[in-house]
């Protein structure tokens, strides 16, 4: 999707929620793979991811286009979310058996799904290094995690991160910097 | 780059595994919660995104018709009511009467003081003509004076403890009540040059001198606005102050009856009034 057709896309959702599929569809798993590897644990970026996709969802009529792609608005809040789950809020508020059992709607087998998480815990004890950082990551303050995830584990760009965060290129790469300090490989 | 970054970039990351059975049952359940959420909510988000959309200039009319209907609104439910507002209006006069007898001279005073007292008026009951002091017997001049306020100080000072002061024009006046001899005493819708200039010019000097002398008073003494209150007796009180702020006639109504005459004068009053009939 170019930055044209996305714009465009996100304008018709802001008229019509089901145009918002496509937003969903093509940024859902960047979004969870990003949680994922920051919490740990599939259930709760599942949670979490469909509560970022909610919220989104919600406040699209705040999204104000300026030539930077939806995605990063989806990091931000995602970002968000995650930082509120390590401060302590475990409340989830748009679970998905949450979203189903409000709206009353019902999926028949569940071992799809099961055989789905099963696969991705398997992938994710594969990752030994990634464990050892995320549990060096896990001791640093909310602002270090958030830069150093974006930049190791989903390889962004300090340009891109700074996008993503709000905050300027130089702050981005000063807190990267200390970040290092503090982590021992 | 550093190769402690080098390093940090070198990590194996876990994979992220095909979820298209949980991706597409979120997909169908958020988009289907969002459709049952209020009417309202996405009504206020279009006005808010149709708001995003406009020119400054848009915004700004917006915004300028926003402000104006909440000052109009807020107005309406904590601004003064139109009757605090006349009784505002009306304790501001009182104070400029005040503040103007105040720096009069002791003979301006004076001499005020008495136009002031031929011209306190009052009526025996709803229906019958206004009384003025020179009705009254010579004794009851004193007591009906302190009653009825007769003095400048006084009347100020009764109009301005009345909870229900206010100001009405001297066009506003009402006349039925103010005809007769009171009326004709005060000037007041009393028509003036009646006589044409020149009838005017033929009358004898004197005569002519006298007419002048009356018109110059009538100018001095004409009320433009009214202090209408009501008085501790439940009389309707007209006090009449000219342009200079002088307090210049007092009307007392008496819509039952009760207006506070000595009994002798009522009694006075009861004939004068028969023989009129």
């Amino acid at each position: 999707m170019n930055k044209s057709e996305e714009r465009e896309l996100i304008q018709q959702a802001k008229k019509d929620p089901e145009a918002f599929g496509a937003i969903f569809d093509a940024y859902y798993d960047q979004i969870f793979g990003y949680v994922l590897k920051r919490v740990g644990d599939v259930h709760l970026s599942q949670d979490i991811t469909a509560d970022t996709f909610f919220k989104a969802l919600d406040r699209l009529w705040q999204f104000r286009w300026r030539n930077i792609s939806i995605l990063s608005w989806l990091y931000r809040i995602a970002t968000n979310e995650t930082n509120q789950y390590f401060r302590g809020d475990k409340k989830r508020l748009y679970s998905l058996d949450r979203l189903l059992e409000e709206n009353n709607i019902e999926f028949l087998g569940e071992v799809d799904i099961m055989e789905e998480i099963i696969n991705q815990e398997k992938e994710m004890e594969r990752a030994e290094d990634w464990i050892k950082v995320r549990k060096l990551l896990k001791n640093l303050p909310e602002k270090y995690q958030e830069v150093v995830a974006l930049r190791y584990f989903e390889d962004k760009k300090i340009s891109e991160i700074s996008e993503i965060l709000g905050k300027k290129e130089g702050t981005i790469k000063s807190l990267l910097s200390r970040a290092m300090d503090k982590m021992q490989l | 780059m550093n190769h402690k970054e080098s390093q940090f970039l070198k990590i194996k990351k876990p994979e992220i595994r095909p979820i298209e059975s949980y991706k597409k049952r979120l997909r169908t359940a958020l988009l289907l919660a969002h459709g049952n959420r209020s009417k309202v909510q996405m009504f206020y988000h279009i006005i808010i995104n149709s708001i995003q959309n406009m020119s400054i200039i848009q915004k700004r009319t917006v915004f300028g018709v926003a402000v104006l209907a909440g000052l109009v609104i807020t107005a309406g439910i904590f601004g003064p009511s139109a009757a605090s507002v006349a009784h505002a209006e009306a304790q501001e006069l009182v104070g400029r009467a005040f503040a103007r007898i105040s720096n009069l001279s002791e003979t301006e005073r004076a001499e005020l003081e008495q136009k002031f007292g031929e011209r306190v008026q009052f009526q025996g009951n709803g229906q019958g003509p206004f009384m003025g002091m020179n009705d009254l017997a010579p004794e009851e001049i004193e007591k009906m004076h302190a009653t009825i306020k007769a003095s400048l100080v006084d009347a100020l000072a009764e109009a301005q403890a009345a909870p229900d002061l206010k100001i009405i024009s001297a066009d506003e006046m009402p006349t039925p009540g103010f005809v007769g001899k009171a009326g004709r005493a005060v000037g007041l819708k009393m028509r003036q040059n009646q006589t044409p200039e020149e009838k005017l010019a033929n009358l004898p000097a004197d005569v002519r001198e006298r007419i002048e002398e009356h018109s110059a008073f009538r100018e001095e003494m004409q009320p433009v606005s009214f202090l209408v209150y009501t008085n501790s007796n439940g009389q309707v009180v007209y006090l009449g102050v000219n342009a200079e702020n002088e307090p210049v006639a007092k009307f007392i109504k008496s819509e039952n009856g009760s207006v506070p005459i000595a009994p002798g004068q009522m009694m006075k009053y009861k004939v004068q009034n028969r023989n009129a009939q």
